[in-house]
Formats: C-alpha cells, structure tokens, sequence
C-alpha cells in the first residue's frame, strides 16, 4: 500500500461523512435556528460540488473550475452566517462584495480547461474573507459583553482554524495540480484530512445542537 | 511550462503566505492582550467592589460598636445608677423602715443583668446549643420560638465563636422584633465534625433582597459572619417572610 493508494482509499471518506452531516442536518432541520440551518445548506452544497466533481474527473477529465464554485459557495453561506451576528456589517458588505466580484472575474477569465496554466486564488480570496469575518465576530465579543457561548466560541474558532489552513495550503494550486512530487500528494492528504475533520465538526455541531433543541425547544 | 516551475509565481505564493501568516500572528496576539486586559479590569472591578464592602462592614463594625457602648451607658445610667443615686439620698435621709438590703439586692441584679448581656456566665462550660436555649427562652414571651437542635458530635466551639454567634442571633431576633412582624421564629441548630450550621426563620413580612441599602442590623451580621469565617444565605419572600442560613466551616475559629 502506498501513498496514493491512502490517498485514493481516504478521498471516499470526504463524502460520507458529508452524507452523514447532511442527514444529521436534515432531520434536525426543524429544530434548528437560522445560523445552523445555513451550516446544513453549506454541507449539502459541499456534497453536491463533491458528487458533481467526481462525475466532472470522471467524465470531462476536468474538474478544476469547481474549486472557484466551490470558493463562491463557501463565502457567500459564511457571509450570510456571520452578517446576522456581526454588529459592524459595513466590513461584511465590503470585504463580500469585493470577493465575490473577484471569483465572478475568475469564473469568467479563468481556462479551467489549461491544466498546465490553471492557477485560482479563488479559495485563497474566499477564504481569506471567512477569516476576517471570524476574527471580527471574535474582537466584538471580546470588546463587547462577551455575550458568546462556548459552543459558538468553539464553532468559530473550527472555522478559523479551517479556513486560515485551507488559505496557506491551497494557494499554491498549479503546484499541487500538475507537480508529481510525492510531496503534493502528502499536501492532498492533509488538506484531505482537514475537510473531513471540518465537515466532522460541523456533523457533531449539528447533532449536539439539534438534540438540545428537540429536547428543549423553548431554549 | 506550469506555472508552479516559474520563479515570479512560487515567489507571489510565498509573498502571500508568509502576509498571511504575519497578519494571523499579529490579530491573534492583539486578541490575547485584548482578552487579557478585559481579564485584568473585572478582576480590578472585583477588587474594588471587595474592599468597599470591607470598608463598609468596619464602618458598621464600628457604628455598633458605638451603638452598643451608648446602650450600655445608657443601661447604667437610667437603671444602676438612678437606684444607686435613690439609695444614697434615703441613707442621707435615715428613714427607719427602709428596706435598704432590698434596694441593694436590686442594684445587684441590675449590675448583674448588665454584666450578663455583656458577656454571658459560664461561657466556657456551656456547649453553643445551650447558650442559643437560653437567649430563646427569653424571647418566648413575644414569639412564638421553635427551636430544635441536630448534635451529630460533641465537639468544643472556641468562647470567641460562641459569644459571636449568639450576638448573631440576639440581632437577627431583634430585627424581627423590629422590621419583620413576625409571630413565630424558627430556628434550628446543626453541629457535626465537617462544623455548624444554623437556620433561622421567620414568617414576618420579609424585605426585597436586592436593596442595596440594607440596615446596621443586617450590615452587623454580615460583619460577624466574615469574622468568623462563614457564609451566610439569605432568602426573603414579600409577605411570606425570611430565612437565613449560617454555615460555618472546621476551622480555627468554630473550634477551640
């Protein structure tokens, strides 16, 4: 067994725990408050660019143009989760805006098509903003009356810690796309890693939260 | 060539990487000082708030203590001394059938009074349940006192925590007397190895618990009970009336 094959062995593992989240979220959806429900709309659009990304390899040979999907995606469900509980939304309005003009152009400007010449900072842009936001949410709660619970301290500080990690591995994309060195696969495997762990939270998150609810439904 | 095996573009890669970096580091240690100085202000609010309630229970201390000496001369000067005063102008008199020895005993039993509401007699060889009797015997006459008692283990409470805890409660009976209208009190006294518990209730009229100004009375207690190193829980219901409960731990001060 060798490093590929881990890799190829390791890479089913992202989608079923995505399956698992999704239902989770699913049959807690009722139960849920509207920052959690938008965790459940992420994971089931994660599932779909991860399903549709499979048949897109598989198919076209090329499934590069999802990871500029992938990044809209990302950064427009964690604008909609933070701006609810960001007091200074000028900074969300901004930094969103100006990312999502970014990810438009590079939908558009990009040849998804050129293996060779294909470099997106779409997931380094994307991600870069959710940090921001996290950061932002972190100082008000600090400066402020530190009104967070634990939960949603742990809850931000897991989309920190993904999203700042997810920035400084994925930017080098063309190297980790077209370079044969045993080395970008052990970078896939962390970044593998990294996803599952995240997409595991967020599963745990939701199941936590989801049965405090249902037992308690006033709160 | 792929963009990876040209210099310009590894160079942007790591331009970006070691900004971000640098910009993680610098947020995160300026949330730190931030937590921190919050952390450092309401531990100075804290402080600030536990020496102003030290400075007002001395302050209290103080004011009964004033109070107290004013009542004892008072006590002396209207009861003692008047009879003294009496019982020198008939001898000045010589009137035949005087019953001077009466006049005399009767100053003693004031002088003893006195004497006793200052410190109580036997205080070493009465055990604490004794002494708390004794003080609700004599308050049987205007309430109706329920007083039991849970002895688990027969242990010796130092005289400074005895005469203490009775002052406590001598107090807490008067601020029924006084602000509670209270028909009956209860009170009931714990003493095992692990130390002393007493509750004290009443069915008087009860007070708002979150009034910052509360009265010498209460003030006094509070003082008391930090001097002996307990804790006190107070419970006040409008119309339904008030509990207190003391608890006292092992300590130097509740064990001779």
């Amino acid at each position: 067994m060798n490093l590929v094959f881990f890799a190829d062995v390791l890479s089913f593992l992202a989608p079923l725990v995505l399956l698992v989240s999704v239902i989770v979220g699913v049959y807690f959806f009722p139960y849920l408050e509207r920052g959690s429900r938008l965790l459940v709309l992420y994971l089931v659009l994660s599932l779909v660019i991860d399903v549709m990304s499979r048949v897109l390899g598989a198919f076209v040979g090329n499934n590069l143009i999802l990871f500029t999907v992938l990044g809209l995606v990302e950064l427009l469900v964690f604008a909609m989760f933070y701006y609810r509980m960001i007091r200074h939304k000028k900074i969300v309005i901004v930094l969103v805006v100006s990312a999502v003009l970014y990810l438009l152009s590079e939908l558009i400007l990009v040849d998804a098509f050129n293996v060779e010449s294909f470099q997106s900072y779409a997931k380094v842009v994307s991600s870069f903003v959710v940090v921001v936001m996290a950061m932002t949410y972190l100082f008000e709660q600090v400066r402020g009356d530190f009104l967070i619970t634990k939960t949603e301290l742990q809850l931000n500080c897991m989309v920190l810690l993904y999203f700042a990690l997810e920035l400084i591995v994925l930017l080098p994309l063309n190297f980790l796309v077209n370079s044969s060195s045993p080395f970008v696969y052990l970078l896939w495997i962390v970044h593998l890693v990294l996803l599952v762990v995240f997409y595991s939270y967020l599963t745990y998150y939701l199941w936590t939260f989801g049965k405090m609810k249902k037992q308690f439904p006033s709160g | 060539m792929d963009i990876w095996q040209n210099e310009e573009a590894v160079s942007v890669w790591i331009i970006i990487a070691v900004l971000f970096a640098f910009f993680l580091i610098s947020v995160i240690i300026i949330l730190f000082r931030a937590i921190f100085k919050k952390m450092m202000d309401a531990k100075a609010a804290e402080s600030k708030a536990l020496l102003e309630y030290q400075k007002k229970l001395l302050q209290t201390s103080i004011e009964v203590q004033e109070k107290e000496r004013k009542r004892i001369a008072e006590d002396l000067h209207d009861a003692l001394i008047g009879k003294l005063a009496l019982l020198q102008m008939e001898t000045q008199v010589e009137y035949p059938n005087y019953k001077y020895g009466q006049q005399i005993r009767d100053c003693i039993d004031q002088a003893r009074r006195i004497s006793h509401d200052l410190s109580p007699p036997l205080l070493e060889f009465s055990s604490m349940s004794e002494l708390l009797g004794d003080i609700l015997e004599s308050w049987r006459k205007v309430l109706n006192v329920n007083y039991t008692t849970n002895i688990i283990s027969e242990v010796e409470c130092a005289e400074v925590f005895k005469i203490q805890l009775m002052r406590i409660v001598q107090e807490m009976l008067v601020n029924v007397q006084k602000h509670a209208n209270a028909k009956s009190v209860s009170v009931y006294y714990r003493q095992s190895t692990k130390g002393v518990a007493l509750q004290f209730s009443d069915n008087g009229k009860g007070f708002d618990l979150k009034e910052h100004n509360r009265g010498l009375g209460l003030k006094n207690i509070e003082s008391r009970v930090q001097y002996l190193q307990g804790v006190c829980r107070m419970n006040s219901v409008l119309n339904k009336g008030t509990s207190v409960l003391l608890l006292f731990d092992l300590n130097e001060m509740c064990y001779g």
